[in-house]
Protein backbone atom coordinates (compact mmCIF):
# COMPACT_ATOMS: atom_id res chain seq x y z
CA UNK A 1 0.00 0.00 0.00
CA UNK A 2 1.41 3.39 -0.85
CA UNK A 3 0.74 7.02 -1.54
CA UNK A 4 1.25 7.92 -5.20
CA UNK A 5 0.54 11.61 -4.85
CA UNK A 6 -0.50 14.04 -2.18
CA UNK A 7 -2.10 17.48 -2.53
CA UNK A 8 -2.36 19.70 0.50
CA UNK A 9 -4.01 23.14 0.49
CA UNK A 10 -4.75 25.62 3.25
CA UNK A 11 -3.52 23.15 5.88
CA UNK A 12 -1.59 24.74 8.78
CA UNK A 13 1.45 26.46 7.18
CA UNK A 14 1.06 24.66 3.86
CA UNK A 15 -0.69 27.08 1.46
CA UNK A 16 -0.55 24.63 -1.40
CA UNK A 17 1.78 21.71 -2.00
CA UNK A 18 1.90 18.82 -4.41
CA UNK A 19 4.13 15.91 -3.48
CA UNK A 20 4.86 12.70 -5.36
CA UNK A 21 6.53 10.48 -2.79
CA UNK A 22 8.86 7.65 -3.67
CA UNK A 23 7.83 4.01 -3.17
CA UNK A 24 10.18 3.35 -0.26
CA UNK A 25 11.73 5.77 2.24
CA UNK A 26 10.87 9.45 1.97
CA UNK A 27 12.98 11.76 4.09
CA UNK A 28 11.21 14.99 4.89
CA UNK A 29 14.05 17.29 5.89
CA UNK A 30 14.40 20.95 6.75
CA UNK A 31 14.83 23.36 9.66
CA UNK A 32 12.22 23.74 12.40
CA UNK A 33 8.88 25.31 11.53
CA UNK A 34 9.02 24.63 7.78
CA UNK A 35 6.04 22.27 7.67
CA UNK A 36 7.63 18.80 7.94
CA UNK A 37 5.29 17.62 10.68
CA UNK A 38 2.33 19.30 8.98
CA UNK A 39 2.97 17.31 5.82
CA UNK A 40 3.07 13.95 7.60
CA UNK A 41 0.10 14.95 9.76
CA UNK A 42 -1.81 15.41 6.50
CA UNK A 43 -0.78 11.91 5.41
CA UNK A 44 -2.05 10.41 8.68
CA UNK A 45 -5.24 12.48 8.52
CA UNK A 46 -6.15 11.00 5.14
CA UNK A 47 -6.02 7.54 6.68
CA UNK A 48 -7.55 8.05 10.13
CA UNK A 49 -9.72 11.11 9.38
CA UNK A 50 -8.32 12.70 12.50
CA UNK A 51 -5.21 14.44 13.67
CA UNK A 52 -3.00 12.92 16.33
CA UNK A 53 -1.91 16.41 17.37
CA UNK A 54 -5.19 18.20 17.94
CA UNK A 55 -8.86 17.42 18.38
CA UNK A 56 -9.84 20.94 17.23
CA UNK A 57 -10.30 20.88 13.48
CA UNK A 58 -10.02 24.68 13.35
CA UNK A 59 -6.33 24.29 14.32
CA UNK A 60 -5.71 22.50 11.04
CA UNK A 61 -6.80 25.37 8.84
CA UNK A 62 -4.18 27.84 7.61
CA UNK A 63 -4.38 31.24 9.25
CA UNK A 64 -6.95 33.43 7.52
CA UNK A 65 -8.57 30.46 5.75
CA UNK A 66 -11.78 28.57 6.41
CA UNK A 67 -11.08 25.14 4.92
CA UNK A 68 -8.15 22.83 4.45
CA UNK A 69 -8.27 20.39 1.55
CA UNK A 70 -6.25 17.19 1.42
CA UNK A 71 -6.22 14.77 -1.46
CA UNK A 72 -4.26 11.61 -1.98
CA UNK A 73 -3.99 9.02 -4.67
CA UNK A 74 -3.12 5.68 -3.16
CA UNK A 75 -2.37 2.23 -4.43
CA UNK A 76 -3.53 -0.76 -2.44
CA UNK A 77 -3.61 -4.45 -3.28
CA UNK A 78 -7.11 -4.06 -4.69
CA UNK A 79 -6.18 -1.15 -6.96
CA UNK A 80 -5.92 2.62 -6.96
CA UNK A 81 -8.01 4.88 -4.76
CA UNK A 82 -8.55 8.56 -4.30
CA UNK A 83 -9.11 9.86 -0.79
CA UNK A 84 -10.16 13.49 -0.38
CA UNK A 85 -10.85 15.36 2.83
CA UNK A 86 -12.13 18.84 3.48
CA UNK A 87 -11.77 20.05 7.02
CA UNK A 88 -12.57 23.25 8.89
CA UNK A 89 -14.14 24.47 12.13
CA UNK A 90 -16.79 21.84 12.92
CA UNK A 91 -16.62 20.43 9.39
CA UNK A 92 -15.08 17.23 8.09
CA UNK A 93 -16.10 15.85 4.74
CA UNK A 94 -14.32 12.84 3.37
CA UNK A 95 -14.69 11.00 0.09
CA UNK A 96 -13.16 7.75 -1.04
CA UNK A 97 -13.24 7.28 -4.81
CA UNK A 98 -15.88 10.01 -4.96
CA UNK A 99 -18.21 8.40 -2.41
CA UNK A 100 -18.80 10.20 0.89
CA UNK A 101 -17.53 8.28 3.93
CA UNK A 102 -18.24 8.97 7.57
CA UNK A 103 -15.68 7.01 9.52
CA UNK A 104 -12.02 6.10 9.24
CA UNK A 105 -13.17 2.49 9.01
CA UNK A 106 -14.02 3.19 5.39
CA UNK A 107 -10.70 4.93 4.57
CA UNK A 108 -8.32 2.53 6.27
CA UNK A 109 -8.71 -0.10 3.56
CA UNK A 110 -7.55 2.30 0.84
CA UNK A 111 -4.77 4.04 2.71
CA UNK A 112 -3.51 2.63 5.98
CA UNK A 113 -1.02 4.76 7.86
CA UNK A 114 0.92 3.74 10.95
CA UNK A 115 1.97 6.96 12.60
CA UNK A 116 4.49 7.76 15.32
CA UNK A 117 4.25 11.21 16.82
CA UNK A 118 7.09 12.70 18.89
CA UNK A 119 4.63 12.88 21.80
CA UNK A 120 3.86 9.15 21.74
CA UNK A 121 6.83 7.96 23.86
CA UNK A 122 5.54 10.10 26.75
CA UNK A 123 2.45 7.85 26.79
CA UNK A 124 4.55 5.23 28.58
CA UNK A 125 5.11 7.68 31.44
CA UNK A 126 1.68 9.27 31.67
CA UNK A 127 -1.72 8.05 32.81
CA UNK A 128 -3.42 4.84 31.59
CA UNK A 129 -5.70 6.69 29.14
CA UNK A 130 -2.81 7.25 26.71
CA UNK A 131 -1.82 3.59 26.77
CA UNK A 132 -5.41 2.49 26.22
CA UNK A 133 -5.65 4.83 23.26
CA UNK A 134 -2.41 3.44 21.85
CA UNK A 135 -3.67 -0.13 22.15
CA UNK A 136 -7.09 0.77 20.74
CA UNK A 137 -5.35 2.32 17.74
CA UNK A 138 -3.52 -0.98 17.19
CA UNK A 139 -6.84 -2.79 17.56
CA UNK A 140 -8.57 -0.68 14.92
CA UNK A 141 -5.56 -0.78 12.60
CA UNK A 142 -5.57 -4.58 12.57
CA UNK A 143 -9.35 -4.89 12.42
CA UNK A 144 -11.20 -1.66 11.56
CA UNK A 145 -14.55 -3.29 12.39
CA UNK A 146 -13.48 -3.25 16.07
CA UNK A 147 -14.09 0.49 16.06
CA UNK A 148 -17.83 -0.28 16.20
CA UNK A 149 -17.57 -2.09 19.55
CA UNK A 150 -15.24 0.63 20.85
CA UNK A 151 -17.48 3.54 19.96
CA UNK A 152 -20.54 1.67 21.19
CA UNK A 153 -18.80 1.08 24.51
CA UNK A 154 -17.68 4.71 24.81
CA UNK A 155 -21.19 5.92 24.04
CA UNK A 156 -22.70 3.64 26.70
CA UNK A 157 -20.22 4.80 29.36
CA UNK A 158 -21.34 8.37 28.67
CA UNK A 159 -24.97 7.23 28.91
CA UNK A 160 -24.38 5.56 32.26
CA UNK A 161 -22.50 8.61 33.56
CA UNK A 162 -25.43 10.81 32.57
CA UNK A 163 -27.81 8.40 34.35
CA UNK A 164 -25.65 8.48 37.49
CA UNK A 165 -25.72 12.27 37.56
CA UNK A 166 -29.47 12.36 36.96
CA UNK A 167 -30.01 9.85 39.76
CA UNK A 168 -28.12 12.15 42.12
CA UNK A 169 -30.86 14.78 41.60
CA UNK A 170 -33.82 12.40 41.55
CA UNK A 171 -33.60 8.62 41.74
CA UNK A 172 -35.33 7.37 38.60
CA UNK A 173 -36.55 3.97 37.45
CA UNK A 174 -33.80 1.46 38.48
CA UNK A 175 -34.56 -0.64 35.39
CA UNK A 176 -33.02 2.09 33.22
CA UNK A 177 -29.53 1.90 34.70
CA UNK A 178 -29.68 -1.89 34.80
CA UNK A 179 -30.55 -1.97 31.10
CA UNK A 180 -27.70 0.41 30.38
CA UNK A 181 -25.28 -1.77 32.37
CA UNK A 182 -26.37 -4.89 30.49
CA UNK A 183 -25.66 -3.22 27.14
CA UNK A 184 -22.41 -1.76 28.52
CA UNK A 185 -21.23 -5.18 29.70
CA UNK A 186 -21.88 -6.66 26.24
CA UNK A 187 -19.75 -4.07 24.45
CA UNK A 188 -17.17 -3.79 27.25
CA UNK A 189 -16.45 -7.53 27.32
CA UNK A 190 -15.79 -7.48 23.58
CA UNK A 191 -13.47 -4.50 23.89
CA UNK A 192 -11.43 -5.97 26.75
CA UNK A 193 -11.12 -9.44 25.17
CA UNK A 194 -10.03 -7.86 21.90
CA UNK A 195 -7.43 -5.74 23.70
CA UNK A 196 -5.94 -8.75 25.49
CA UNK A 197 -5.89 -10.71 22.25
CA UNK A 198 -4.11 -7.97 20.30
CA UNK A 199 -1.63 -7.32 23.13
CA UNK A 200 -0.75 -11.04 23.19
CA UNK A 201 -0.12 -10.92 19.44
CA UNK A 202 1.75 -7.62 19.48
CA UNK A 203 4.34 -8.11 22.18
CA UNK A 204 6.35 -11.07 20.87
CA UNK A 205 6.70 -9.20 17.57
CA UNK A 206 7.45 -5.97 19.41
CA UNK A 207 10.20 -7.67 21.42
CA UNK A 208 11.89 -8.84 18.21
CA UNK A 209 11.62 -5.35 16.67
CA UNK A 210 13.06 -3.79 19.81
CA UNK A 211 16.06 -6.15 19.64
CA UNK A 212 16.63 -5.06 16.01
CA UNK A 213 16.27 -1.37 16.75
CA UNK A 214 18.21 -1.20 20.02
CA UNK A 215 20.69 -4.04 19.57
CA UNK A 216 19.88 -5.15 23.13
CA UNK A 217 17.52 -7.65 24.66
CA UNK A 218 15.46 -5.49 26.97
CA UNK A 219 13.13 -8.36 27.94
CA UNK A 220 10.04 -6.36 27.17
CA UNK A 221 6.77 -7.70 28.59
CA UNK A 222 3.22 -6.35 28.72
CA UNK A 223 0.20 -7.15 30.83
CA UNK A 224 -3.36 -5.98 30.42
CA UNK A 225 -4.14 -4.66 33.88
CA UNK A 226 -7.81 -4.79 34.75
CA UNK A 227 -9.64 -4.85 38.06
CA UNK A 228 -12.65 -6.69 36.70
CA UNK A 229 -11.63 -8.88 33.76
CA UNK A 230 -11.57 -12.60 34.66
CA UNK A 231 -9.03 -15.01 33.14
CA UNK A 232 -9.39 -16.43 29.67
CA UNK A 233 -12.34 -18.78 29.35
CA UNK A 234 -14.40 -17.12 32.09
CA UNK A 235 -17.47 -15.08 31.18
CA UNK A 236 -16.24 -11.47 30.84
CA UNK A 237 -19.72 -10.13 30.19
CA UNK A 238 -21.18 -11.41 33.48
CA UNK A 239 -18.05 -10.30 35.34
CA UNK A 240 -18.37 -6.75 34.05
CA UNK A 241 -22.06 -6.65 34.78
CA UNK A 242 -21.45 -7.82 38.32
CA UNK A 243 -18.65 -5.28 38.81
CA UNK A 244 -20.83 -2.45 37.54
CA UNK A 245 -23.62 -3.45 39.91
CA UNK A 246 -21.24 -3.65 42.88
CA UNK A 247 -19.69 -0.32 41.95
CA UNK A 248 -22.98 1.48 41.53
CA UNK A 249 -23.20 3.09 45.01
CA UNK A 250 -19.65 4.46 44.68
CA UNK A 251 -20.31 5.54 41.07
CA UNK A 252 -23.49 7.34 42.14
CA UNK A 253 -21.49 9.35 44.66
CA UNK A 254 -18.69 10.07 42.17
CA UNK A 255 -20.97 10.84 39.23
CA UNK A 256 -19.05 8.64 36.82
CA UNK A 257 -18.35 5.01 36.03
CA UNK A 258 -15.33 3.81 37.98
CA UNK A 259 -14.88 0.32 36.58
CA UNK A 260 -14.66 -1.21 33.11
CA UNK A 261 -12.38 -1.27 30.07
CA UNK A 262 -12.14 2.54 30.17
CA UNK A 263 -10.25 2.27 33.50
CA UNK A 264 -7.92 -0.56 32.46
CA UNK A 265 -4.21 -0.13 31.76
CA UNK A 266 -1.38 -1.66 29.78
CA UNK A 267 1.58 -2.33 32.04
CA UNK A 268 4.88 -2.51 30.20
CA UNK A 269 8.00 -3.96 31.80
CA UNK A 270 11.61 -3.70 30.64
CA UNK A 271 14.24 -5.93 32.23
CA UNK A 272 11.72 -6.82 34.90
CA UNK A 273 11.05 -3.21 35.87
CA UNK A 274 7.90 -1.19 35.13
CA UNK A 275 8.52 1.03 32.07
CA UNK A 276 6.82 3.82 33.96
CA UNK A 277 9.55 5.68 35.81
CA UNK A 278 12.38 3.22 35.11
CA UNK A 279 13.37 3.86 31.51
CA UNK A 280 15.34 6.56 29.74
CA UNK A 281 13.94 8.86 27.06
CA UNK A 282 15.89 6.98 24.43
CA UNK A 283 14.53 3.62 25.60
CA UNK A 284 10.99 4.97 25.58
CA UNK A 285 11.52 6.17 22.04
CA UNK A 286 12.94 2.81 20.97
CA UNK A 287 10.04 0.99 22.64
CA UNK A 288 7.50 3.15 20.85
CA UNK A 289 9.28 2.67 17.52
CA UNK A 290 9.21 -1.08 18.14
CA UNK A 291 5.47 -0.86 18.90
CA UNK A 292 4.84 0.79 15.53
CA UNK A 293 7.19 -1.59 13.74
CA UNK A 294 5.27 -4.51 15.27
CA UNK A 295 2.00 -2.99 14.05
CA UNK A 296 3.32 -2.93 10.50
CA UNK A 297 4.50 -6.55 10.75
CA UNK A 298 1.14 -7.81 12.04
CA UNK A 299 -0.76 -5.76 9.49
CA UNK A 300 1.38 -7.17 6.69
CA UNK A 301 0.90 -10.72 8.02
CA UNK A 302 -2.90 -10.25 8.00
CA UNK A 303 -3.33 -8.35 4.75
CA UNK A 304 -0.40 -9.31 2.62
CA UNK A 305 0.72 -5.69 2.16
CA UNK A 306 2.59 -3.23 4.34
CA UNK A 307 0.97 -0.05 5.63
CA UNK A 308 2.46 3.38 5.00
CA UNK A 309 4.75 4.06 7.96
CA UNK A 310 5.09 7.66 9.12
CA UNK A 311 7.70 8.51 11.74
CA UNK A 312 7.69 12.10 12.85
CA UNK A 313 10.96 13.22 14.42
CA UNK A 314 11.92 9.64 15.26
CA UNK A 315 15.69 10.18 15.28
CA UNK A 316 15.84 12.65 18.16
CA UNK A 317 16.57 11.19 21.60
CA UNK A 318 18.34 8.25 19.94
CA UNK A 319 22.12 7.88 20.19
CA UNK A 320 24.12 7.68 16.91
CA UNK A 321 24.20 3.87 16.95
CA UNK A 322 20.42 3.64 17.47
CA UNK A 323 19.87 6.28 14.76
CA UNK A 324 21.88 4.18 12.34
CA UNK A 325 19.96 1.05 13.28
CA UNK A 326 16.66 2.84 12.70
CA UNK A 327 17.81 4.22 9.35
CA UNK A 328 18.93 0.82 8.15
CA UNK A 329 15.71 -0.79 9.41
CA UNK A 330 13.74 1.85 7.50
CA UNK A 331 15.62 1.34 4.25
CA UNK A 332 14.75 -2.35 4.43
CA UNK A 333 11.10 -1.67 5.31
CA UNK A 334 9.07 -3.49 2.63
CA UNK A 335 6.50 -0.69 2.26
CA UNK A 336 6.49 3.06 1.85
CA UNK A 337 7.67 5.21 4.73
CA UNK A 338 8.12 8.84 5.71
CA UNK A 339 10.65 10.13 8.20
CA UNK A 340 10.93 13.74 9.26
CA UNK A 341 14.27 15.08 10.47
CA UNK A 342 16.08 18.39 10.77
CA UNK A 343 19.20 16.91 9.17
CA UNK A 344 19.11 14.02 6.76
CA UNK A 345 20.97 10.91 7.85
CA UNK A 346 23.56 9.63 5.41
CA UNK A 347 21.97 6.84 3.45
CA UNK A 348 23.55 4.99 0.56
CA UNK A 349 20.24 3.64 -0.73
CA UNK A 350 19.42 5.29 -4.06
CA UNK A 351 15.68 4.66 -3.77
CA UNK A 352 15.44 7.20 -0.95
CA UNK A 353 13.60 10.39 -1.85
CA UNK A 354 14.41 13.60 -0.02
CA UNK A 355 11.63 16.13 0.35
CA UNK A 356 13.21 19.40 1.40
CA UNK A 357 10.78 21.53 3.39
CA UNK A 358 10.93 25.33 3.23
CA UNK A 359 8.09 27.60 4.28
CA UNK A 360 5.38 25.00 3.69
CA UNK A 361 6.70 23.93 0.27
CA UNK A 362 8.43 20.66 -0.52
CA UNK A 363 11.03 20.10 -3.18
CA UNK A 364 11.90 16.52 -4.08
CA UNK A 365 15.52 15.53 -4.44
CA UNK A 366 16.91 12.12 -5.30
CA UNK A 367 15.04 9.42 -7.11
CA UNK A 368 11.88 10.55 -8.84
CA UNK A 369 9.57 7.91 -10.22
CA UNK B 1 -31.77 42.62 -4.01
CA UNK B 2 -32.45 40.07 -1.24
CA UNK B 3 -35.66 38.05 -1.28
CA UNK B 4 -38.59 39.63 0.61
CA UNK B 5 -38.81 38.83 4.33
CA UNK B 6 -41.82 36.43 4.17
CA UNK B 7 -40.00 34.33 1.56
CA UNK B 8 -36.85 34.27 3.68
CA UNK B 9 -38.86 33.18 6.75
CA UNK B 10 -40.40 30.37 4.72
CA UNK B 11 -36.96 29.22 3.55
CA UNK B 12 -35.71 29.28 7.14
CA UNK B 13 -38.71 27.17 8.22
CA UNK B 14 -38.08 24.57 5.51
CA UNK B 15 -34.44 24.13 6.52
CA UNK B 16 -35.75 22.55 9.75
CA UNK B 17 -36.81 19.53 7.67
CA UNK B 18 -34.45 16.54 7.77
CA UNK B 19 -32.00 16.57 4.87
CA UNK B 20 -33.01 20.04 3.68
CA UNK B 21 -30.37 22.77 3.67
CA UNK B 22 -30.73 26.38 2.64
CA UNK B 23 -30.01 25.66 -1.01
CA UNK B 24 -32.70 22.99 -1.30
CA UNK B 25 -35.19 25.07 0.71
CA UNK B 26 -34.64 28.02 -1.62
CA UNK B 27 -35.14 25.78 -4.65
CA UNK B 28 -38.47 24.51 -3.26
CA UNK B 29 -39.76 28.00 -2.52
CA UNK B 30 -38.72 29.38 -5.92
CA UNK B 31 -40.42 26.40 -7.55
CA UNK B 32 -43.70 27.21 -5.80
CA UNK B 33 -43.38 30.90 -6.56
CA UNK B 34 -42.81 30.26 -10.26
CA UNK B 35 -45.40 27.52 -10.67
CA UNK B 36 -48.64 29.43 -10.24
CA UNK B 37 -50.01 32.03 -7.89
CA UNK B 38 -52.20 29.40 -6.23
CA UNK B 39 -49.56 26.70 -5.76
CA UNK B 40 -48.50 28.01 -2.36
CA UNK B 41 -52.06 28.57 -1.26
CA UNK B 42 -52.87 24.94 -2.13
CA UNK B 43 -49.90 23.73 -0.13
CA UNK B 44 -50.93 25.87 2.82
CA UNK B 45 -54.44 24.35 2.68
CA UNK B 46 -53.00 20.81 2.65
CA UNK B 47 -50.83 21.62 5.65
CA UNK B 48 -53.77 23.09 7.52
CA UNK B 49 -55.89 20.03 6.64
CA UNK B 50 -53.29 17.63 7.95
CA UNK B 51 -52.63 19.69 11.06
CA UNK B 52 -56.33 19.89 11.86
CA UNK B 53 -57.35 16.31 11.19
CA UNK B 54 -54.61 13.98 12.40
CA UNK B 55 -53.16 13.31 15.82
CA UNK B 56 -51.27 10.46 17.52
CA UNK B 57 -53.44 7.41 18.27
CA UNK B 58 -54.33 7.42 21.97
CA UNK B 59 -53.53 3.71 22.23
CA UNK B 60 -50.41 3.15 20.13
CA UNK B 61 -49.11 6.55 19.02
CA UNK B 62 -49.44 5.87 15.27
CA UNK B 63 -50.94 8.63 13.09
CA UNK B 64 -54.74 8.65 13.52
CA UNK B 65 -57.69 10.60 12.19
CA UNK B 66 -59.77 9.76 15.25
CA UNK B 67 -58.88 8.80 18.83
CA UNK B 68 -57.68 5.41 17.60
CA UNK B 69 -55.69 4.65 14.47
CA UNK B 70 -56.51 2.32 11.60
CA UNK B 71 -54.42 -0.53 13.08
CA UNK B 72 -56.06 -0.36 16.49
CA UNK B 73 -59.56 -0.25 14.89
CA UNK B 74 -58.88 -3.05 12.37
CA UNK B 75 -60.70 -6.24 13.50
CA UNK B 76 -58.49 -8.34 11.21
CA UNK B 77 -55.28 -7.52 13.15
CA UNK B 78 -54.02 -9.94 15.80
CA UNK B 79 -54.68 -8.13 19.08
CA UNK B 80 -52.53 -10.50 21.15
CA UNK B 81 -49.27 -9.29 19.59
CA UNK B 82 -47.81 -5.81 19.99
CA UNK B 83 -44.73 -4.68 18.13
CA UNK B 84 -42.88 -1.86 19.91
CA UNK B 85 -41.03 0.55 17.59
CA UNK B 86 -39.23 3.87 17.91
CA UNK B 87 -41.13 5.84 15.28
CA UNK B 88 -43.96 5.93 12.78
CA UNK B 89 -41.40 5.40 10.02
CA UNK B 90 -40.54 2.02 11.59
CA UNK B 91 -44.22 1.00 11.39
CA UNK B 92 -44.22 1.81 7.68
CA UNK B 93 -41.03 -0.21 7.17
CA UNK B 94 -42.49 -3.28 8.91
CA UNK B 95 -45.79 -2.93 7.03
CA UNK B 96 -43.91 -2.91 3.71
CA UNK B 97 -42.71 -6.43 4.49
CA UNK B 98 -46.33 -7.60 4.74
CA UNK B 99 -45.41 -10.37 7.20
CA UNK B 100 -46.68 -8.91 10.45
CA UNK B 101 -50.39 -8.98 11.36
CA UNK B 102 -50.36 -7.72 14.95
CA UNK B 103 -50.68 -4.25 16.48
CA UNK B 104 -48.02 -1.60 17.09
CA UNK B 105 -46.79 0.63 19.85
CA UNK B 106 -44.84 3.73 18.80
CA UNK B 107 -42.52 4.82 21.63
CA UNK B 108 -41.72 8.19 20.09
CA UNK B 109 -37.95 7.80 20.53
CA UNK B 110 -35.41 5.84 22.56
CA UNK B 111 -33.96 6.19 26.04
CA UNK B 112 -30.97 8.52 26.10
CA UNK B 113 -29.76 10.04 29.32
CA UNK B 114 -27.35 12.19 27.29
CA UNK B 115 -30.23 13.79 25.43
CA UNK B 116 -32.40 13.88 28.56
CA UNK B 117 -34.88 11.24 27.34
CA UNK B 118 -36.17 9.01 30.13
CA UNK B 119 -39.08 6.53 30.26
CA UNK B 120 -41.46 9.40 31.09
CA UNK B 121 -40.70 11.07 27.76
CA UNK B 122 -41.69 7.97 25.79
CA UNK B 123 -44.99 6.04 25.54
CA UNK B 124 -43.81 3.53 28.12
CA UNK B 125 -46.63 3.91 30.66
CA UNK B 126 -49.15 3.43 27.83
CA UNK B 127 -47.43 0.18 26.83
CA UNK B 128 -47.53 -1.15 30.39
CA UNK B 129 -51.23 -0.24 30.56
CA UNK B 130 -51.93 -2.10 27.33
CA UNK B 131 -50.19 -5.18 28.65
CA UNK B 132 -52.03 -4.91 31.98
CA UNK B 133 -55.29 -5.01 29.99
CA UNK B 134 -54.72 -8.77 29.63
CA UNK B 135 -55.34 -9.16 25.89
CA UNK B 136 -51.64 -9.01 24.90
CA UNK B 137 -49.71 -12.31 24.84
CA UNK B 138 -46.50 -11.22 23.10
CA UNK B 139 -44.57 -7.98 22.97
CA UNK B 140 -41.96 -7.67 20.19
CA UNK B 141 -39.26 -5.15 21.06
CA UNK B 142 -38.30 -3.81 17.62
CA UNK B 143 -36.16 -0.85 18.63
CA UNK B 144 -32.90 -0.27 16.73
CA UNK B 145 -29.71 -2.27 17.27
CA UNK B 146 -27.61 0.81 18.15
CA UNK B 147 -26.56 1.54 21.74
CA UNK B 148 -29.72 3.48 22.65
CA UNK B 149 -32.12 1.12 20.88
CA UNK B 150 -30.52 -1.85 22.61
CA UNK B 151 -30.66 -0.16 26.03
CA UNK B 152 -34.31 0.72 25.45
CA UNK B 153 -35.15 -2.90 24.57
CA UNK B 154 -33.29 -4.19 27.63
CA UNK B 155 -35.15 -1.66 29.76
CA UNK B 156 -38.58 -2.63 28.39
CA UNK B 157 -37.75 -6.32 28.84
CA UNK B 158 -37.17 -5.59 32.53
CA UNK B 159 -40.22 -3.36 32.91
CA UNK B 160 -42.38 -6.04 31.26
CA UNK B 161 -40.58 -8.88 32.99
CA UNK B 162 -43.12 -9.93 35.60
CA UNK B 163 -46.30 -9.24 33.65
CA UNK B 164 -46.79 -12.68 32.22
CA UNK B 165 -46.29 -11.82 28.56
CA UNK B 166 -43.83 -13.29 26.12
CA UNK B 167 -41.20 -10.64 25.33
CA UNK B 168 -39.22 -11.10 22.11
CA UNK B 169 -36.68 -9.18 20.05
CA UNK B 170 -36.25 -9.49 16.27
CA UNK B 171 -33.09 -11.41 15.33
CA UNK B 172 -29.99 -9.35 14.65
CA UNK B 173 -27.05 -10.78 12.82
CA UNK B 174 -25.50 -11.64 9.53
CA UNK B 175 -26.92 -9.45 6.76
CA UNK B 176 -28.21 -11.40 3.76
CA UNK B 177 -25.55 -11.91 1.15
CA UNK B 178 -22.54 -11.15 3.34
CA UNK B 179 -19.82 -13.44 4.60
CA UNK B 180 -18.81 -14.10 8.21
CA UNK B 181 -15.18 -13.14 7.61
CA UNK B 182 -15.92 -9.44 7.24
CA UNK B 183 -18.43 -9.00 10.08
CA UNK B 184 -17.63 -6.81 13.06
CA UNK B 185 -17.44 -8.40 16.50
CA UNK B 186 -20.69 -6.90 17.85
CA UNK B 187 -22.74 -8.17 14.93
CA UNK B 188 -21.11 -11.58 14.95
CA UNK B 189 -21.60 -12.00 18.70
CA UNK B 190 -25.30 -11.17 18.29
CA UNK B 191 -25.65 -13.54 15.38
CA UNK B 192 -24.08 -16.41 17.33
CA UNK B 193 -26.16 -15.74 20.39
CA UNK B 194 -29.35 -15.67 18.34
CA UNK B 195 -28.57 -18.86 16.40
CA UNK B 196 -31.45 -21.13 15.46
CA UNK B 197 -31.79 -24.82 14.84
CA UNK B 198 -31.87 -25.69 11.19
CA UNK B 199 -33.82 -28.64 9.76
CA UNK B 200 -32.36 -31.38 7.57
Amino acid sequence: MRLLSLDVAGFRNIAGAHVSPGPSLNLVVGPNGQGKTNLVEAVAFLSWLRSFRTSRSADLVARGGTRAVLRAESEARDGRHEVAVEVGAGVRRARVDGHPVRSARECLGCLTVVFLSPDDPAILEGGPDGRRMLLDRTLVLLDPSRSLALSRYQRLVKERNALLRQAADAPGDPHVIEACEAALADAGALVARARVEVLDRLFPVLAAALRDLSGLDLEVRARYASRWLPGAGADARSALRESLRRHRPRDLAAGHTGVGPHTDDVEVHLLGLPARGHVSRGQRKALMLAWKAAETTLFAADRGESPVLVLDDALSDLDPERQERLASWLTSYPGQSFLTATTAPELADTSVVRLRAAGGSFVAEGMIR
Amino acid sequence: MALPAPVQRLIAELTKLPGVGEKTATRYVLFWLQRSPNAMKDLADRLADAAGSVRPCLVCGYVAEAERCGFCEDPARDRATVCVVESVADVLAIERVGEYRGLYHVLGGVLSALRGVGPDHLRVAGLLDRVAGGEVREVILATGADAEGETTALYLARALGDRGVRVTRPATGIPMGSSIEFLDAVTLMRALRGRKEIGP
